[in-house]
């Protein structure tokens, strides 16, 4: 059964179709919301409130205005810049690089291990949020671009030029190890 | 395949349009070292990104999500009795007929007691007098719901966000 279908049944008052929703983005909502956010409790309270919401407000979703994904990430966007109100937006940006020892280098098509992909979880942090929420909904989570447009608002040129900025950084990142690279 | 042809494919690439690299593309950059060095390591971390682990859940995330979940269901309950008497406020034949009943409720109240006690029947106590004023400030406040309901409305939402 497709989210849109159940999105329908939740709408109607079926919880059962609302706890197959949960389960199936609470994970991908966790994510999003820790990448972005950078702090488990903060990324924990987004993702339910953004749950919470989506439940309260699920007769307004509309799939002829786009997938239930797409809303779903637009609340659990919204939920995160709300939490990045009360600590000041950029806090998080400057502050969170600062932990890093600096990524390694990686071999070109080599598969990705465990040290690499901390390594590029760590360059990811260093990304401003400008680069790194449109990089991480695109890339990551596999929003279309115009997907990814309309959860942050943005043209689609606007999205792709900010992906395509987002992995030059953290090729900057990988190959000199500047970790000076914020906006 | 031309370097200018790998230069747009890998823009799009990057952008999430079109899955993995075509193979054309990857034997151009086999060859080609000039695009080798500008693309590789772009392209990796493009490849590398969608195969980054998923955060573990926090220990108890779900049992806090459906405890959230009955807080706001009980808020939820608390605003329907809200809206319940905003509808009746609203309404002014309900409010006509509330103001008539508490205006004779309050007067019957206080001369029905002065009635009733051994003394001058026009002799009110101070606590009947504040009995029907009340009761005539009450009527007034219904009479007049329906012109501030609004900022009624917008005070018990703000309460209850």
């Amino acid at each position: 059964m497709t989210d849109e279908q159940l999105a329908e049944m939740a709408a109607t008052g079926d919880q059962e179709a609302f706890a197959s929703l949960y389960g199936r983005y609470k994970q991908a909502l966790f994510n999003f919301a820790w990448r972005v956010v950078g702090e488990a409790g903060l990324a924990e309270d987004a993702a339910q409130e953004s749950l919470v919401a989506a439940f309260r407000h699920i007769q307004r979703f509309d799939p002829a205005k786009g997938s239930f994904k797409t809303w779903m990430f637009t609340i659990a966007h919204n939920e995160c810049r709300h939490s990045f109100r009360f600590r000041g937006w950029w806090s998080y940006s400057e502050n969170s690089g600062n932990e890093s020892s600096g990524p390694k280098a990686i071999a070109p098509y080599s598969g990705c291990s465990l040290d690499e992909k901390l390594d590029l979880e760590r360059a990811l942090k260093q990304l401003s949020a400008k680069y790194r929420i449109p990089l991480i909904l695109c890339r990551l989570h596999g929003l279309s671009t115009r997907e990814c447009a309309e959860v942050l608002k943005l043209s689609e040129v606007n999205v792709k030029q900010r992906v395509f900025r987002a992995i030059h950084r953290l090729q900057e990142i990988f190959l000199t190890g500047d970790k000076s690279n914020r906006e | 395949m031309k370097c200018g042809e790998v230069n747009r494919i890998v823009q799009s690439l990057l952008a999430g349009e079109g899955a993995d690299p075509p193979p054309e593309l990857l034997e151009h950059l086999r060859d080609c070292q000039s695009c080798e060095g500008r693309f590789a390591t772009l392209l990796t971390i493009a490849s590398n990104l969608k195969h980054l682990p998923d955060r573990k859940l926090p220990e108890g995330f779900d049992v806090r999500f459906w405890l959230r979940m009955a807080r706001r269901a009980r808020k939820k309950r608390k605003k329907a009795w809200q809206s319940w008497m905003l509808s009746i406020a609203a309404n002014d034949e309900v409010r006509w007929v509330l103001m008539l009943l508490l205006s004779v409720a309050s007067v019957a109240v206080a001369l029905g007691d002065s009635v009733a006690a051994p003394r001058h029947p026009l002799l009110i106590s101070a606590s009947n007098i504040v009995v029907m004023a009340v009761g005539l400030l009450l009527a007034a406040v219904f009479l007049h719901a329906g012109s501030y309901s609004d900022v009624i409305v917008r005070i018990f939402r703000r309460k209850t966000r």
